[in-house]
């Protein structure tokens, strides 16, 4: 199978975009995750609080 | 395996059953005896259960007092670090901290109150508490129990008419269900408690009896939270008469809260929880299914006090109940597993 030039720079572009896309969805796992642990420990700091204080 | 999970302290400082049973009973026969008379000391009931421990029951008993003294008026941080950051200087004695009941407890089980409190009995408080906090330690006490009652203690179901219904007035009232209130939260707590099904309480988290004082915890600056919590297991450790701060009806508790409902309104100190909320969603519903708890998302996200914005957003009918610069109030409703 012969390819063109052209079609060997969309196959590299898809890839490359692909590739982007993912690394950017771990990115925001990663800091939604990183988020979600902070919001929990304030939470935990604040529980430990007795209401008397 | 058992032993790795409780930790170094499990083998002395377990509430056994004794211990737990002793712990149940000065609660029950302090309940009720005016404040003057407990700066006397401990009444004969509570001096008569306590001397009839072994030596390491008195251990395990005064543990427990010097832990839960320590979360309910000692340094939270403290706890909170296992003692880690405790300064010599600042150090205060065991009497300066334990309440009145607390402090004569302590004594009658030969403790020198006069001790300073270290950075080893916020180490120990910590992982006792962290033993302690998450089990079934709270227990009856029928009133054939007190050690002058006139009958012997028998079996509740079988017994007189009194101690059926003291069981069932226990059960249904007493400590089936437990307040915690929240201020100040941040709005990416809130959204945190939003999206999960079951909320974390922490290592030991001081709770009530009293929903007052929980609303009351709760109401002291947005954005503010409650936590009505079942309790069908009676997981926690009662602190209500050897807590300083008595009013405060304290129950401690380690868990989770599984999430049944969760409603939001403006907060009125004198109304029920329940009443004239303006959104209710289910807490087991997925934050992408539920549309109810996205427009709670969304409210937050308008301010922490209600405003133009809130009324605009939800419609003026739908918003009728929320008052114009109250604080926004979420309401968890669940079951401690």
């Amino acid at each position: 199978m012969k390819l063109t030039k052209t079609q060997i720079k969309q196959i590299i572009k898809e890839e490359l975009e692909q590739v982007m896309k993912e690394d950017e969805l771990a990115e925001q796992e990663a800091l939604q995750e990183e988020a979600d642990a902070s919001a929990k420990q304030e939470l935990i700091d604040a529980m430990s609080v007795p209401m008397s204080k | 395996m058992r032993r790795l999970q409780e930790g170094p302290f499990d083998s002395k400082s377990e509430m056994n059953p004794s211990v737990r049973k002793a712990f149940a009973k000065v609660n029950r026969f302090m309940k009720g005896i005016a404040p003057q008379a407990k700066d006397e000391g401990v009444p004969d009931a509570v001096y008569e259960v306590l001397v009839r421990l072994s030596d390491e029951e008195k251990k395990a008993f005064l543990k427990v007092v010097k832990s839960l003294t320590l979360l309910t008026s000692g340094n939270v941080e403290l706890v909170r670090n296992r003692g880690r950051g405790w300064q010599p200087h600042k150090s205060g004695r065991w009497k300066s901290v334990f309440s009145n009941v607390s402090a004569s407890v302590a004594t009658l089980l030969g403790f020198d109150i006069n001790q300073k409190v270290t950075a080893e009995d916020y180490k120990q408080a910590s992982s006792h508490l962290d033993q302690i906090a998450g089990r079934s330690n709270i227990e009856f006490v029928g009133r054939n129990e007190h050690p002058f009652a006139s009958t012997k203690p028998e079996d509740v179901e079988s017994g007189k008419r009194g101690s059926k219904r003291d069981l069932a007035r226990y059960e249904g009232e007493e400590i089936s269900t437990l307040y915690r209130g929240l201020n100040s939260l941040s709005p990416s707590v809130i959204e945190y408690m939003l999206t999960t099904k079951n909320i974390e309480l922490g290592r030991a988290c001081s709770s009530s009896v009293n929903p007052d004082i929980a609303m009351a915890f709760a109401g002291k600056d947005a954005i503010s939270a409650l936590f009505v919590m079942k309790n069908p297991n009676k997981i926690g450790l009662d602190a209500r008469e050897f807590s300083k701060f008595e009013l405060e009806s304290e129950i401690i508790i380690k868990g989770s809260l599984e999430v049944e409902t969760i409603y939001l309104k403006s907060f009125k100190r004198t109304e029920s929880p329940f009443a004239n909320s303006v959104i209710k969603a289910d807490g087991q519903e997925s934050i992408f299914d539920s549309a109810n708890k996205q427009k709670m998302i969304e409210m937050m996200k308008l301010g922490t006090r209600v405003n133009d914005y809130h009324l605009d957003k939800l419609g003026h009918f739908a918003a009728r109940n929320f008052e114009k610069g109250r604080s926004l109030f979420f309401v968890f409703v669940g079951t401690i597993k």
